[in-house]
């Protein structure tokens, strides 16, 4: 019986009056349901690729570039090694995608500077991806070189020695490759500096720390800093002649595409001189000369050379400075920038080092 | 400890150590440590920040190399993320100790945020944010700006995010009104809070107007400015913002539903009564953990959060009110809501009705004249009968807002339409019980606050309703009744008239004589309970609570002295005639200050009954005739009090009884100005005098009929009913509507299976064995054997000793077959 019951109600249902409470919502019965019922489809086999007709180019493995790219992310080390040796692979074979894709490669391998579990033979290897990279010519790196300055800087500054020491030798690449391009950036100096001036320590020797110096003071030394465009025309207003004709062609035949002095702040453009700037020529005094004086105290042999360079540049920045009258103390605040060479030069065990303490009397006087 | 012997250094020598150099071991060591754990390096720059300024320095160089970066390429890889994120937090906790550099951090991260605040990863765009708060707390960023940023902030579809501004402003403002009381500061983040409500951008108008009800209900800004900017929130084109600024003024649903939480926390929560979730937790910490308590501890958890919330609650009830009050102009506000709601845009139903229960309460706390929103029932698009039918949604709320809307100085003509109207859609017999409740709930809940609105016709129909059989339609036709025989008996069928009480006859209870006449008195009602004079002490004129507190006592004790006095001499017997005589006059007439005076009155003269009876019978009876009679009981109570002022002249307090309460009321009101003390008092007394004269006439009811439990609570609740008016904002609640007397219906049994096993949600399930644990699949007698012997011991030699004969006899012979090489046989 009670069967029956259920079986008469579930027949009525349908039909059975709502009961209305007042006050209270009414549940719809008129909606539609609309939950999606769907069901999953399996790929047996990908796509095939049509071997040939595409252009792209895989390393040995089988990767394309923006895969390795995306693999310099991931975060086992091995994978990541693999990443740089697969990319360098591609790279060496075609060399013309170093150009096309300097967007996506800069901040994937810059990025890799800063990694601090990295190893030492990872780090040659990304070396030598990056000296690879550096062979594209300056017109076409300079839209991608703050960026890549921005993280160098960053690991130069970085808690970690191994990051700090790699940063150096990365950015010394630079200084190396493009000298005009790092000339135009006020970061690379201000930090270098700063670096040179605090108490950082980086596993390099001695000599490749000079020989840093040498070069970051070498960008700033070149006489192409200042190159003129000026030409000289009369204009015959009488007849409206020209004496010569104005080609603008060279005037921007080697310059950069993307660089507008309007564009660049007065002091990227003030440091792109540096030897015309009293103040700077005084922070880098202030700041090699503890340095200098401390590698001719050890009274290496094989340093003496790049002493003599060193301070032979150096000295040749103070004789170029032109705007000395512009600072009424300049001369005592640079004797005063110069003091710990001074001293270094009265130690007695210097006398047999001629060659480094003439060197030092000629920047002195 | 290596570390802690560091000194500051010479810098020169600091120099020197470009490259690497063997060094002291400590030094070498120190940087090792360091190198890793920001952590540890933090906590040493906290305690000797100057000699370990060369390390925070570093990261410093760090950091602001990595913003450079971050202006570059604002997305940084996520692996890169983790280590910025530990370097802001250990920047932002350090940095306050170096004043250059923490201004340049916070400018620094304050220009990110403004210009790579799209691109920024989510974590460190909050990192930011939240190192950005102690430097704002310390001074070295400008309050508003970083508010400024914010509000730029909020803007981002970041949920988080938007989440900490909210709370760290709120937290602010704490600081700045509760703590250092910068007035000057507040004053200028809420100008710019209300600037930031005229935003187009509908995200940033939220988030201000989030802010500012935030600070009005925690009482940072609480005034009529804060409201008033609110307030124009109903009126803006987000319906959201709409409903956010509307539900301020309403309050929570919970208050209008009439529901009070307070009440069933503390049945519940008996013992945990005032200790603190923290205690709680301790006491649970240390205590054995067994399964009970930590049921316990649950419940105790939920019943202490469930109090904190009725708590906020009701701290927001007070300041709804206060937020209708202080509108600037209510009549123009209330208009302007009524054209939106009878505008004919498309919008939710809810919105609607949400906007319906804020006019009804601006117009019913206001005392507004918005006419068109009782509306006549002949016009169909009107307000709000358009709505009054029994299927119409949420129909009992709009019957609450009709309510609630009318009030004493609406025309009796307007809301006799309405009535109308709700008596034909509801009050039919074609219509189910429930329908006819409500809506005679909600034409008695109307009546209470028009009564001139009534018409005699009307009110016999609902009153016919008392005899239907439905228990709660013929409750509610009672409860119609019995207000009618308060507020006016006349309307009513004879025999629904019931007695008059005495405060009836003298007709001191009504505010109203007619529509628009107040009835006007020349004292206050009840002030007769006060002393005469104020007792004169010289620093009356300044307010302390002591000093009046005590007089107040003094006050209490003289008049309950008095009584106890004329009590046991009424009671002892002693028997001075006219003294007694006295007594009893008084309380018959008067219905004096205490319970006592009901008590007495059961011994009282039979004369002075009869005589009340009278009163009761005779209803037509002119009121002039009865004032004619105090008038001269006035006369003789005087020559009386005479009398007794001589007799008792030993204190002056008696006398003070003896005197005639309405002069004595006069003479009170008139001679001084009350103060709050006295005025509540006052209440009290009053109260009370309700209270005996309605036990005396429902003790007089029980010889003609007998009086049943529903007479008295109807009273009750009509008596709570008349309490709240005057408390709160005196408006009706939805539970008053729908007030059913009997349970409406039984639960099916779905419903009630549904309820049962939610109970057992979260419940251990019965039957099923543990699958681990210490002793799972083990017997006892297993686990007896991992037992210290000693412990059990005394239960194997019990055992042992329990042995029949037979047992050990059997076990005997077992043993020695075994021994001899045979199979144990039985």
């Amino acid at each position: 019986r009670m069967g029956s019951k259920k079986k008469k109600a579930q027949k009525n249902a349908a039909f059975k009056k709502t009961k209305l409470k007042v006050g209270k919502v009414l549940k719809k019965t008129n909606t539609t349901d609309s939950t999606v019922e769907s069901r999953k489809v399996v790929l047996l086999t990908q796509l095939e690729e049509q071997s040939g007709s595409s252009t792209a180019v895989y390393s040995y493995r089988g990767l394309s570039l923006d895969n390795l790219c995306s693999q310099l992310g991931h975060y086992s080390k091995s994978v990541r090694k693999n990443a740089i040796v697969g990319a360098k692979q591609i790279l060496t074979s075609a060399p013309n995608l170093i150009e096309a894709h300097l967007r996506t490669i800069i901040p994937a391998f810059a990025r890799l500077i800063s990694m601090t579990d990295t190893d030492a033979a990872t780090h040659a290897q990304l070396k030598s991806l990056l000296e690879l990279v550096c062979t594209v010519p300056p017109m076409s790196m300079s839209p991608h070189f703050p960026l890549f300055v921005a993280h160098i800087l960053r690991g130069l500054t970085h808690s970690h020695e191994s990051v700090r020491s790699f940063a150096l030798t990365v950015i010394h690449l630079l200084l190396d490759t493009y000298p005009s391009l790092c000339r135009d950036n006020t970061d690379i100096f201000q930090t270098i500096l700063h670096f040179i001036n605090s108490n950082r320590k980086t596993s390099h020797s001695t000599r490749v720390l000079l020989d840093f110096v040498t070069s970051f003071l070498k960008i700033y030394d070149s006489d192409s800093a200042v190159v003129s465009y000026c030409v000289e025309v009369r204009l015959n207003t009488e007849d409206g002649t020209l004496s010569k004709r104005i080609d603008m062609c060279p005037a921007t035949k080697h310059m950069d595409p993307f660089h507008f002095p309007v564009l660049t702040t007065s002091a990227a453009g003030a440091s792109s001189s540096l030897f015309t700037s009293p103040e700077t020529l005084l922070s880098l005094t202030q700041a090699l000369s503890p340095l200098v004086a401390r590698v001719a105290m050890e009274n290496d042999r094989n340093l003496s050379e790049h002493l003599v360079r060193l301070l032979s540049l150096m000295k040749r920045g103070v004789e170029r400075q032109p705007n000395k009258f512009m600072l009424v103390d300049f001369d005592e605040r640079y004797a005063k920038a110069c003091d710990p060479l001074l001293k270094a030069a009265k130690i007695p065990s210097m006398k047999d080092n001629k060659k480094v303490l003439a060197a030092i009397a000629t920047l002195l006087q | 400890n290596t570390i802690a012997f560091r000194v500051t250094t010479n810098r020169h020598l600091f120099k020197m150590s470009v490259v690497p150099i063997p060094q002291a071991s400590g030094k070498i060591n120190k940087f090792a440590m360091t190198e890793r754990h920001l952590g540890f390096l933090q906590e040493m720059v906290r305690k000797n920040p100057e000699s370990y300024k060369e390390e925070f320095l570093d990261q410093y160089e760090h950091f602001m190399q990595t913003i450079k970066l971050l202006h570059l390429q604002p997305v940084q890889h996520r692996m890169d993320v983790q280590p910025l994120l530990d370097s802001i937090t250990f920047l932002s906790g350090v940095v306050v100790f170096f004043k250059e550099e923490a201004k340049a951090f916070g400018d620094q991260m304050l220009t990110v945020l403004r210009e790579q605040s799209t691109g920024l990863d989510p974590h460190v765009r909050m990192a930011f944010c939240k190192a950005l708060i102690p430097l704002r707390n310390k001074n070295f960023i400008e309050p508003l700006t970083l508010l400024e940023l914010f509000f730029e902030l909020v803007k981002l579809e970041d949920k988080h995010l938007r989440k900490f501004i909210l709370s760290s402003i709120s937290s602010h403002l704490k600081v700045i009104c509760v703590q250092k009381k910068n007035l000057k500061l507040a004053g200028k983040i809420q100008n710019f809070c209300f600037a930031k409500l005229k935003d187009s951008r509908s995200i940033v108008v939220r988030c201000s107007q989030l802010i500012l009800i935030d600070a009005f209900r925690k009482k940072y800004f609480r005034d009529t400015k804060t409201a008033n900017a609110i307030s124009e929130g109903c009126f803006h084109k987000i319906p959201k913002i709409q409903v956010a600024a509307i539900k301020f003024f309403i309050g929570s649903k919970s208050d209008e539903d009439g529901e009070e939480e307070l009440s069933d926390d503390d049945e519940n929560g008996g013992e945990e009564e005032g200790k603190t979730l923290k205690e709680v937790m301790n006491a649970f910490r240390y205590a054995k953990k067994t399964k009970k308590r930590e049921r316990d501890l649950e419940k105790a958890k939920k019943t202490i959060n469930k109090k904190k919330k009725a708590k906020k609650e009701s701290r927001g009830k007070e300041c709804n009110l206060l937020a209708v009050q202080s509108l600037y102009d209510p009549q123009e506000f209330g208009d302007r809501l009524f054209k939106m709601l009878e505008s004919t845009k498309v919008e939710k139903f809810e919105v609607r009705l949400f906007r319906l229960a804020l006019l009804a309460r601006i117009i019913g706390i206001h005392r507004l004249q918005t006419l068109q929103f009782y509306s006549i029932p002949l016009v169909p698009s009107r307000y709000v009968q358009r709505y009054l039918q029994p299927k119409q949604r949420d129909v009992t709320r709009i019957l609450l807002y009709a309510a609630q809307a009318c009030h004493e100085l609406v025309p009796p003509d307007t809301i006799e339409n309405l009535v109308k109207c709700i008596a034909y859609n509801f009050v039919t017999d074609r219509n189910s019980p429930e329908a006819i409740t409500v809506g005679i709930n909600a034409i008695r809940e109307i009546f209470n606050n028009c009564p001139f609105a009534a018409n005699e016709d009307l009110l016999r129909d609902l009153s016919q309703y008392k005899t239907y059989k439905n228990k709660n339609v013929s409750m509610a036709a009672r409860a119609i009744i019995t207000l009618f025989r308060q507020v006016n008996p006349k309307l009513l069928h004879k025999k629904d008239r019931g007695r008059l009480t005495a405060e009836q006859t003298e007709g001191e209870d009504r505010e109203y004589l007619d529509f628009g006449v107040p009835a006007v008195r020349e004292f206050v009602p009840g002030a007769e309970c006060l002393p005469e004079e104020r007792e004169e002490n010289g620093e009356m004129e300044v307010d302390d609570d002591e000093e009046e507190e005590k007089s107040d006592d003094d006050g209490w004790v003289d008049v309950h002295h008095a009584e106890d006095v004329s009590d046991e001499e009424g009671e002892e017997e002693v028997e001075v005639e006219d003294e007694e005589d006295e007594d009893e006059d008084e309380e018959g007439e008067w219905e004096t200050d205490d319970d006592a005076a009901g008590d007495e009155e059961e011994e009282g003269d039979d004369d002075d009954e009869d005589e009340e009876e009278e009163e009761g019978e005779d209803e037509e009876e002119s009121e002039d005739e009865e004032e004619g009679e105090v008038g001269e009981k006035n006369d003789k109570k005087a020559t009386q009090s005479k009398k007794q002022k001589k007799r008792l002249s030993k204190s002056e307090m008696k006398a003070q009884i003896a005197t005639v309460p309405k002069e004595k009321a006069v003479k009170v009101s008139e001679g001084r100005i009350l103060t709050q003390e006295e005025f509540k008092k006052i209440n009290q007394f009053q109260i009370k005098k309700a209270l005996v004269s309605q036990k005396k006439i429902a003790r007089e009811i029980v010889g003609t009929r007998k009086r049943t439990l529903d007479d008295d609570r109807l009273d009750e609740e009509y008596e709570e009913k008349r309490q709240r008016r005057v408390e709160g904002d005196g408006l009706p609640r939805l539970r008053d509507i729908e007030h059913f007397h009997k349970k409406m219906r039984r639960a099916t049994k779905e419903e009630r299976m549904e309820s049962i096993m939610e109970g057992r949600e979260g419940r251990e399930e019965y039957g099923k064995r543990k699958k681990n644990g210490p002793h799972v699949g083990k017997t006892n007698r297993e686990n007896a054997k991992k037992k210290v012997f000693n412990m059990v011991k005394n239960k194997i030699r019990g055992k042992n000793r329990q042995r029949s004969f037979r047992d050990q006899q059997c076990s005997l012979k077992n043993y020695l077959m075994k021994q001899a090489g045979r199979k144990p046989g039985n």
